[in-house]
């Protein structure tokens, strides 16, 4: 089975960044905006559109395109 | 630093987008400020100055920017500047309700080793998030003297001036601390500030150009390039480091500054309740502004109210400034003997620079809007509700609303697009907003349907509007796979708090839009009145095929007088003038030109009519009305102009002639603009002849369709 990734989140649910994928530039800016390995990331509401989606991370709402989510795995969660 | 008075510091300030920055910057130096530009682009900075205890204190406002990388444009200029020796301390601005993410740009800053004061802004939010936070360790630990204020209603800035001219006094002496990585890390960094000095020589800034190679930032602004062997050599510590932890230099950079700051969190902050009360509010608004179904309605709704507030509230001013104009006209008239200076005032200046004078209500009231959401938080918002929906045309949530505002005026709208952090897609959004049908445009579609198609005025009027938006979409994708190739920009964009609006900043903005407007368009549209004045009333003395004269002896022969008369007097005189105009320069150049628009089935009057609308829009109507002398400027009658057309052309080639207007080329004032919102006479010419051969196209379509 495929790692977990931010896009497959359940809206009020929470899940701790493992890895980011994808090419650097994407890589440094989502680092940048607090997606870093360890980092508590709660997923929040989708657009009307169903893209983009708002997550809460480091004390702060974010917004990502779904393809950009894709590219963030979480850990798998423990229970 | 020289001890004549007043003593000069000069502080730059640098922060987060939202964090409060501007509002602080406005509140310390009040009026005493003026707008420069980083050379070269059109990111403008502000400057300001503020004098306390025989300081004199001058502030610079730096672009705000999450970090200080050279990803975009804002990073690479507040990065360019903060290399540079033009200031003597950072004053780092944080939301102090929102400290782990601000404090990311404090660890950059940090390391590029020069002294720092970190103000801790909105500390009323945060004290209502249960925050606190042990100030005093917190400066400590960051090296530098830290406080709370709240710029919106003036807390804590006397004690933030007295701070800055006590440290100024010390001359902002630091020990130095640096944000540390773990070994790998650090072992990197140690080997390449090494390399550097050894040769560069000496460098203050050492550490802090190691890890900019190490993040692999290319041609360091305002520093000594780096050498073909220390450019290698960074790239062989990234390699190094990205086969050990399998993530990029810059990442692992990141996470370790993260960590950091973690750190520095757990020693000062003391979460004195859980934040799960306090956030309610913006959850309650969020769930209803971003609902599924209600969201896009609920902005439509917005979007309705701003239009309707501006078109109700604004056509007032805009009568009262009608009026003042046409009172000047008329002064200019009886006081001023009868010249050619008389003429140019009353017939080019006065009503040039009045037409686009008669928009600043709308202006301004569409900026107030935009400044109200911009400030609540709704803005970017907006930008999360439409992005789906721009992705497909490749483009990003945030060219929503200037495109919008397209539909009141596309001058504002154009100035709007500076929110937009991208290059690319703001040029973009610039080149395809003059297809947004504008409000100067509307009345002369509303006459062409009134005299064309009686029977569905509303839905021609629809269909114009609606090919203007395909028309943008459709060259938004072009440009896009043509001249603007490239990745796509990631939407990774920060929703702030909702705030309430302070009407102090909302009426600076609107004013400050104000003053631009009039002050870079003022001078365009006054050479554009003038030129086309000219062309219109030179050569003085046109050969007419028949006598005037003559012509007036004969009705005052046949007629008795009366009303029969006078109307027939009337008639010829608008016969006249539109006899000379066809003899002037312009007229002239309509014949000219006329070949081109021959195959859309355009005679030579719409031709010029068309000319003349290069001013302002709403012209295209007073020139029509002069050359099918329907009468005179002054008293345009608008159904004997209506029937006079009806004869005159198809109801095809008409609704060519409004498709050719919505796109053909942008107005004067949004030339100007296009101009100085690219710094370069390309784009506004791209944009010339894209919507000309457009406009071209879609009226030989329709002619040609027509024709069937």
């Amino acid at each position: 089975m495929a790692a977990m990734t931010l896009f497959d989140l359940p809206h009020g649910s929470r899940g701790t960044v493992s890895k980011i994928e994808g090419e650097n530039r994407l890589k440094r800016r989502l680092s940048e905006m607090g997606l870093v390995k360890g980092a508590q990331v709660e997923a929040r509401q989708t657009a009307p559109l169903g893209d983009p989606r708002l997550y809460a991370v480091a004390g702060f709402q974010l917004s990502l395109r779904n393809e950009e989510a894709r590219s963030v795995l979480l850990e798998a969660l423990a229970s | 630093m020289s001890d004549s008075a007043p003593k000069t510091v000069t502080i730059a300030l640098a922060g987060n987008p939202n964090c409060g920055k501007t509002a602080l910057f406005n509140r310390l130096t009040g009026s005493r400020q003026r707008v420069a530009n980083f050379s070269g682009v059109t990111v403008s900075r502000k400057e300001g100055e503020a004098h306390h205890k025989g300081w004199l204190l001058r502030f610079v406002d730096l672009p705000g920017t999450y970090s200080l990388s050279t990803l975009t444009m804002e990073e690479k200029l507040a990065q360019e500047y903060l290399l540079g020796n033009d200031y003597d301390l950072i004053l780092n601005i944080m939301d102090a309700g929102n400290l782990e993410r601000n404090l990311f740009l404090t660890t950059q800053l940090i390391e590029s080793g020069r002294p720092r004061f970190y103000v801790l802004n909105m500390a009323d939010e945060a004290r209502r998030k249960g925050i606190e936070l042990d100030l005093a360790l917190f400066g400590q630990l960051l090296d530098g003297p830290a406080l709370m204020t709240v710029a919106r209603t003036g807390e804590g800035l006397e004690a933030l001036l007295d701070r800055l001219v006590a440290d100024a006094e010390e001359r902002f002496v630091r020990r130095g601390v640096a944000v540390r990585y773990d070994a790998h890390l650090e072992e990197a960094i140690a080997r390449l500030s090494h390399h550097l000095q050894h040769h560069l020589g000496e460098q203050p800034q050492a550490r802090w150009r190691a890890i900019q190679l190490l993040e692999g930032n290319q041609g360091l602004p305002g520093a000594p390039a780096p050498t073909e062997h220390l450019a290698i050599q960074g790239e062989a510590e990234r390699q190094h480091l990205a086969a050990l932890h399998g993530d990029p230099a810059e990442v692992l950079l990141t996470s370790g500054r993260y960590g950091f700051i973690r750190g520095l969190l757990r020693e000062t902050v003391q979460q004195r309740f859980s934040v799960a009360d306090t956030v309610g509010l913006r959850d309650r608004l969020d769930a209803l502004l971003l609902h599924r179904l209600l969201g896009l309605p609920l902005f439509f709704l917005l979007m309705w109210v701003m239009f309707q507030t501006t078109f109700t509230l604004g056509k007032v001013p805009a009568e009262q400034i009608n009026a003042l104009f046409q009172w000047l006209g008329e002064q200019a008239g009886q006081w001023l003997a009868p010249s050619l200076f008389r003429e140019l005032l009353t017939e080019g200046i006065i009503p040039g620079v009045g037409g686009v004078a008669v928009f600043l209500p709308t202006i301004m009231l569409l900026f107030l809007f935009i400044a109200l959401f911009e400030d609540s938080g709704y803005m970017a918002r907006v930008a999360f509700l439409t992005d789906r929906a721009m992705h497909t045309i490749g483009l990003h949530g945030k060219a929503f609303i200037p495109l919008l505002m397209g539909f009141g005026c596309n001058v504002p709208a154009i100035m709007a697009t500076r929110a937009m952090e991208h290059p690319r897609d703001r040029l973009v959004t610039i080149l395809i907003n003059p297809f947004m049908s504008c409000s100067a445009r509307l009345p002369v579609f509303v006459l062409f349907a009134g005299a064309f198609f009686p029977q569905n005025e509303g839905t021609v009027l629809f269909s114009v509007y609606m090919v203007g938006i395909v028309t943008a979409l459709l060259s938004a994708l072009l440009l896009k796979k043509t001249l603007f190739q490239g990745i796509s920009e990631p939407f990774v964009m920060e929703l702030p708090p909702y705030r309430w609006p302070t009407l102090r900043s909302v009426l600076q903005h609107m004013w400050e839009k104000a003053v631009e407007f009039l002050k870079k368009m003022g001078g365009v549209i006054l050479a554009g009145s003038i030129i086309i004045w000219f062309l219109q009333a030179y050569p003085r003395d046109v050969a007419l095929p028949w006598q005037p004269e003559e012509r007036l002896a004969a009705i005052e022969a046949q007629l008795p007088a009366g009303e029969e008369r006078q109307a027939a007097i009337k008639a010829l005189q608008a016969e006249q003038s539109a006899a000379e105009q066809e003899g002037r320069y312009l007229g002239q150049l309509g014949h000219w030109i006329q070949p081109i628009f021959a195959p859309l089935g355009f005679d030579w009057r719409t031709s010029i009519a068309l000319l003349t609308g290069f001013v302002a829009k709403e012209v295209v109507i007073s020139t029509l009305g002069v050359l099918y002398h329907s009468g005179n400027k002054d008293e345009l009658q608008e159904e004997a102009l209506q029937q006079k057309l009806a004869q005159a052309m198809p109801a095809h080639v008409a609704y060519g002639f409004m498709l050719f207007t919505l796109l053909y080329i942008p107005c004067l004032a949004t030339i100007a603009v296009i101009r100085r919102e690219t710094m370069s006479w390309r784009w506004p010419l791209l944009s010339s002849l894209f919507g000309l051969s457009i406009a071209w196209l879609a009226a030989w379509t329709v002619h040609r369709l027509g024709a069937l």
